[in-house]
C-alpha cells in the first residue's frame, strides 16, 4: 500500500504540475481580463462580445462594462447574482440581441470563465459550488472551453511556424469593416449568421435562464434593461426577420428595451466587422445611450408632467 | 454518477481511503461501507431508483434462503418463479410497457379497431437490467443447488449494488462474485496498478475514441438523407467505434475500478473487431450477458442438442432475446435476428468452435486468410449495428439503401472532414495497440512488464494528454449501455 500511495503521489505531481502549465496558458490566453470587475458601480452593462467594444468607455457614465466574449445567459446570470450579492447594483443593461436565444450559445459560451462568479445561490448544493467555484476553476483539465483555446493557439503556432518556413515573410495589413468589398462583407455577414441561427428554434435552457434572471432582479429591485447592440447594414440584409425573440421576452415581462439594432445602417465606418462596433461606434452608441437617452427621458418626463398638471 | 466526471473522481478516492485505512479491520464493516458507497453512486441519479434496488435485493435475498429451507420441489420452483416474476415484471414495466402497448394499439388499428390506451411517462432506471439479471442469476443458481444461499444480508447487498459494474455490468455471476464479500480482501499492489492501469486505459477508449465517433455517427445517422453512400458507410463505421469503445471503454473503468478495492470480476469484451466468424464474436462481445443467455436460457432449451430444429429455434430465440434486452424496439429485435441468421450457418455445420485461439496467436502479421475471415466478420457486425443504432427498422433499411445507392463510389463529403480525419487516425492508432495487446486481458495489459517505468509513466502522461486534448466530454454524450 505505501508504494502504491507513493507512486500515485508522484504521478499526481506530474499531473499537477502539468495542470499548473495548462491553467497558466489558459490564464493568459482565455481567461485574460475576463475577472476584472469592479465593485463601485451601482450600474452594470452585462453582454457578450458585442458589449466588448464599449470597454472602459462607459465609466465616464457611471457604469461599469461587465461584458464578456461569448457569455451566454448562463454566464450572465452568474455575474448579475455575483452583483446582486457583492455590490449595491441598481440597474442592469443586458443583451437582448435576436441571436442570444440561440442553441449554438449553449456550446459556445463561457462557463468555462464565468465559474469565477459563481456564488452558493446558483448552486443545488455546496458540493456543487465547491466543484463549479474552486475545483472546476483551478482543475484545467476539466475546462473544455481552455482546451480549445489552448490547442488552437498550438496549432496556429505549429502553422506558422511551418509556413514562415515556406514563405517569405509578408505583412498583411489588417482590414477594417468598410476597407471590404460589398461582396466580401455580404459574404461575412452570410457565414456569421450560418453560425449564430442554426436551426429556427429557440434553445429552452437560455430562455428559462433568461427568466431567471427576470425574476431574481425582480425580486431584488434590480432595474433590468434590455439593449439591441447596433448591426451593419450587410448583417441586417442577410438577418431579415430573424430573431430568437430574447426582446419580446423582455417586453412581455414589462421591461425597458432599448433598441439600437439599425442606429448606424449604412455607417460601415463605426463597425469592425458585421455585427461589432469598432472605438469609434463605441463612443457614439454610447453618447446616444446615455446622453440622447437620458435627455430623452427627461423630455419624456416632462412631458408627462405638464399632462397631469393640465388634468 | 458518470465515470467520466468529477463527482466520480471525488468520489473514488473518498471510498478508496475509507475502505482501505478505516474500514479494512472488519470485513462487515467494508462490506457495508460498499453498500453505502453504492447506494449513493446509485442514488446520484435519482433517490427514487435507489427504493427499486433494494426491493430486489431483499426479495432475492429472502427467496434464497427459502430455497434453502425448502424441500418440496414444487415449493421451491414457486419461490423461484416469484423471484424471477419480481425482477423480470421491473423490467417488463420500466422498458417494455410502452412498447407493447404501442404495438398493441398498433395490431388493433390494422384490423381496423382503435383503442384508446394512453402510454406512460417512465423513466427507465438506470442499469435495471443489468443487477436484474445478477441477482436473477443468483436465485436460478440457489434453486440448482449450484450455490449455497447467503444469509449475510450485507454481503448480498454489497454483491448486488456493487457500484463499479451496477449500471453497466458485466454482470457477474453470484458463484464467481458472491464468495469474493465472504473474505477479507488484502491489498495487492500490482492489481492496483493493474487496476489504474485499466482505468485509464477505458477512459481513453470512452473519451477520445467512443465519444469523438459518437459526433459523426449521430450526424450521420440523425441526417442520411442529406449524405452520400459512402459517407453513411463511414458514419457506419464510425458507429461501430463508438459502441465498442464507449461500452469496452466502460467495462474496462469498471473493472479496473474492482481491482482497487480487491476483486476480481469477469471480463466482458475480448477483441471482438479481431474475430474471425461471427461465432467467435459472439464469444468475444459483451461476454458477462451472451454467457447468462448460454447458461440460462439456451442451454434449458436444449441448447445444440437435438435436431437441427432445436438448433435453429433456440438460436433464433436467444439471439432475439438478446437483441430485446437491449430496448424496446424493433430494431434490436431485427439485430438480434440478423446475427443469429449470421450464427446459424456456422452451428449447422458445426463449424462455431473452430477459432477458439486468438488470431495470428504468437505472431504480429496475420495471414492473408485470417485477414480476409476478419473483414468479412467485421463487415457483417458494421451492418448489423446500423439496426441498433437506426430509430425504426424503417430507418435502418433507408440508411442501408442510401448506402447501396450510386453514391457509394463517391468520396465522402461533409462539414468538420479534418476532425474526423483526425478521429480515424486515433481509430487505427488504437487498433493498431488492440493488435499488439490481444494477448492481454486489455490492451495496454503488458505495459507493466514490457517496458521499464521512465518509458510506462511516460506514455501514461501521453494517455492522459491525448484525454486532454482530444477527449470529447459534451454533456450529450453518455454511456451508451446506460439507456439499456
Amino acid at each position: 500500500m505505501k508504494k502504491f500511495l507513493q507512486n500515485i503521489t508522484y504521478f499526481l505531481f506530474i499531473l499537477i504540475g502539468i495542470n499548473v502549465i495548462l491553467w497558466v496558458a489558459a490564464k493568459k490566453l482565455y481567461f485574460e481580463n475576463y475577472h476584472d470587475y469592479s465593485l463601485n458601480y451601482s450600474s452594470y452593462i452585462v453582454s457578450d462580445s458585442h458589449g466588448l467594444p464599449l470597454k472602459n468607455f462607459t465609466e465616464k457614465y457611471g457604469v461599469y462594462n461587465f461584458s464578456g466574449g461569448s457569455d451566454s445567459y448562463f454566464d450572465m446570470k452568474r455575474k448579475i447574482v455575483f452583483l446582486a450579492n457583492k455590490t449595491d447594483v441598481k440597474t442592469i443593461f443586458i443583451t437582448v440581441d435576436d441571436h442570444t436565444l440561440s442553441k449554438y450559445r449553449e456550446k459556445t459560451n463561457s462557463l468555462d470563465r464565468s465559474q469565477f462568479f459563481v456564488m452558493p445561490e446558483v448552486c443545488s448544493s455546496y458540493y456543487e459550488y465547491f466543484k463549479l467555484r474552486y475545483i472546476r476553476f483551478y482543475v484545467a483539465f476539466f475546462q473544455p472551453g481552455s482546451r480549445s483555446v489552448i490547442k488552437y493557439f498550438i496549432t496556429s503556432k505549429m502553422k506558422k511556424l511551418f509556413s514562415r518556413n515556406n514563405q517569405n515573410n509578408v505583412v498583411i495589413k489588417k482590414k477594417t469593416w468598410p476597407d471590404f468589398t460589398a461582396e466580401e462583407r455580404h459574404n461575412r455577414s452570410k457565414k456569421r449568421l450560418e453560425r449564430q441561427y442554426p436551426s429556427n428554434k429557440e434553445s429552452y435552457k437560455l430562455r428559462q435562464t433568461l427568466l431567471d434572471i427576470i425574476n431574481y432582479c425582480k425580486e431584488r429591485n434590480i432595474v433590468l434593461i434590455g439593449l439591441k447592440y447596433p448591426l451593419s447594414s450587410d448583417y441586417i440584409k442577410v438577418l431579415g426577420n430573424k430573431t430568437y425573440g430574447a426582446d419580446k421576452i423582455f417586453k412581455y415581462e414589462g421591461l425597458n428595451v432599448i433598441d439600437y439594432k439599425d442606429v448606424f445602417v449604412s455607417q460601415n465606418k463605426y463597425f469592425n466587422n458585421q455585427d461589432h462596433l469598432n472605438e469609434t461606434g463605441a463612443h457614439k452608441f454610447l453618447e446616444l445611450l446615455f446622453l440622447k437617452q437620458n435627455s430623452t427621458t427627461q423630455m419624456r418626463n416632462k412631458k408627462a408632467k405638464k399632462i397631469i398638471s393640465q388634468r | 454518477m458518470f465515470f467520466n466526471s468529477i463527482d466520480f473522481a471525488v468520489f473514488l478516492p473518498i471510498v478508496f481511503f475509507l475502505y482501505w485505512f478505516v474500514a479494512n479491520k472488519n470485513l462487515k464493516v467494508q462490506n457495508f461501507l460498499i453498500v453505502v458507497a453504492s447506494y449513493i453512486f446509485y442514488g446520484w441519479w435519482d433517490w427514487h431508483f435507489l427504493l427499486l434496488i433494494l426491493f430486489s435485493t431483499i426479495i432475492d435475498y429472502s427467496v434464497g434462503l427459502k430455497l434453502l429451507s425448502e424441500k418440496n420441489s414444487s415449493k421451491r420452483k414457486l419461490f423461484l418463479l416469484v423471484s424471477i416474476f419480481v425482477n423480470l415484471g421491473f423490467l417488463g414495466f420500466f422498458k417494455y410497457y410502452n412498447f407493447f402497448l404501442d404495438n398493441f394499439v398498433m395490431a388493433f388499428s390494422f384490423f381496423g379497431k382503435e383503442i384508446k390506451a394512453d402510454s406512460l411517462d417512465i423513466i427507465l432506471p438506470v442499469g435495471i437490467s443489468f443487477y436484474t439479471f445478477q441477482t436473477l442469476s443468483y436465485t436460478i443458481d440457489v434453486y440448482k443447488r449450484k450455490l449455497e444461499p447467503t444469509k449475510d444480508f450485507i454481503s448480498f447487498s454489497a454483491f448486488v449494488s456493487f457500484f463499479p459494474q451496477l449500471v453497466a455490468g458485466p454482470i457477474e455471476r453470484a458463484t464467481n462474485f458472491l464468495p469474493q464479500f465472504y473474505k477479507k480482501r488484502s491489498f495487492d499492489y500490482s492489481k492496483a496498478v493493474d487496476g489504474m492501469r485499466q482505468i485509464l486505459w477505458g477512459l481513453f477508449k470512452k473519451t477520445v475514441i467512443a465519444d469523438n465517433c459518437a459526433v459523426y455517427a449521430n450526424l450521420f445517422f440523425n441526417n442520411y438523407e442529406d449524405y452520400s453512400g459512402s459517407t453513411l458507410v463511414l458514419g457506419a463505421f464510425f458507429f461501430t467505434f463508438q459502441i465498442y469503445g464507449d461500452f469496452s471503454g466502460y467495462s474496462d473503468i469498471a473493472i479496473g475500478t474492482s481491482r482497487l478495492f480487491g476483486f476480481e470480476i469477469m471480463r466482458n469484451f475480448n477483441f471482438p473487431y479481431f474475430s474471425r466468424d461471427i461465432a467467435e464474436f459472439w464469444r468475444r462481445w459483451h461476454i458477462s450477458l451472451s454467457t447468462w443467455f448460454r447458461d440460462y436460457l439456451y442451454i434449458p432449451l436444449g441448447g445444440s442438442r437435438g435436431g437441427n430444429w432445436m438448433k435453429v429455434r433456440n438460436t433464433f430465440i436467444i439471439f432475439i432475446v438478446s437483441g430485446f434486452w437491449h430496448g424496446a424496439n424493433w430494431t434490436f429485435i431485427f439485430w438480434g435476428a440478423l446475427n443469429a441468421i449470421y450464427f446459424l450457418p456456422l452451428l449447422l455445420t458445426n463449424s462455431n468452435r473452430k477459432n477458439l485461439d486468438i488470431v495470428a496467436h504468437g505472431r504480429y502479421i496475420p495471414s492473408y486468410k485470417e485477414i480476409f475471415s476478419m473483414l468479412v466478420t467485421f463487415g457483417l457486425t458494421v451492418l448489423a449495428w446500423i439496426f441498433f443504432r437506426a430509430e425504426n427498422v424503417g430507418h435502418a433499411m433507408s440508411y442501408i439503401s442510401e448506402i447501396f445507392s450510386s453514391s457509394l463510389f463517391t468520396i465522402p463529403t461533409f462539414k468538420g472532414k479534418r476532425v474526423a480525419l483526425y478521429t480515424i487516425f486515433f481509430i487505427t492508432a488504437f487498433m493498431l495497440v488492440e493488435w499488439l495487446g490481444r494477448e492481454g486481458q486489455y490492451a495496454i495489459s503488458r505495459i507493466g512488464i514490457t517496458f521499464n517505468k521512465f518509458y510506462r509513466w511516460s506514455f501514461y502522461i501521453c494517455l492522459v494528454l491525448a484525454i486532454y486534448f482530444f477527449g470529447n466530454f459534451s454533456e450529450n454524450i453518455e454511456f451508451i449501455y446506460f439507456q439499456f
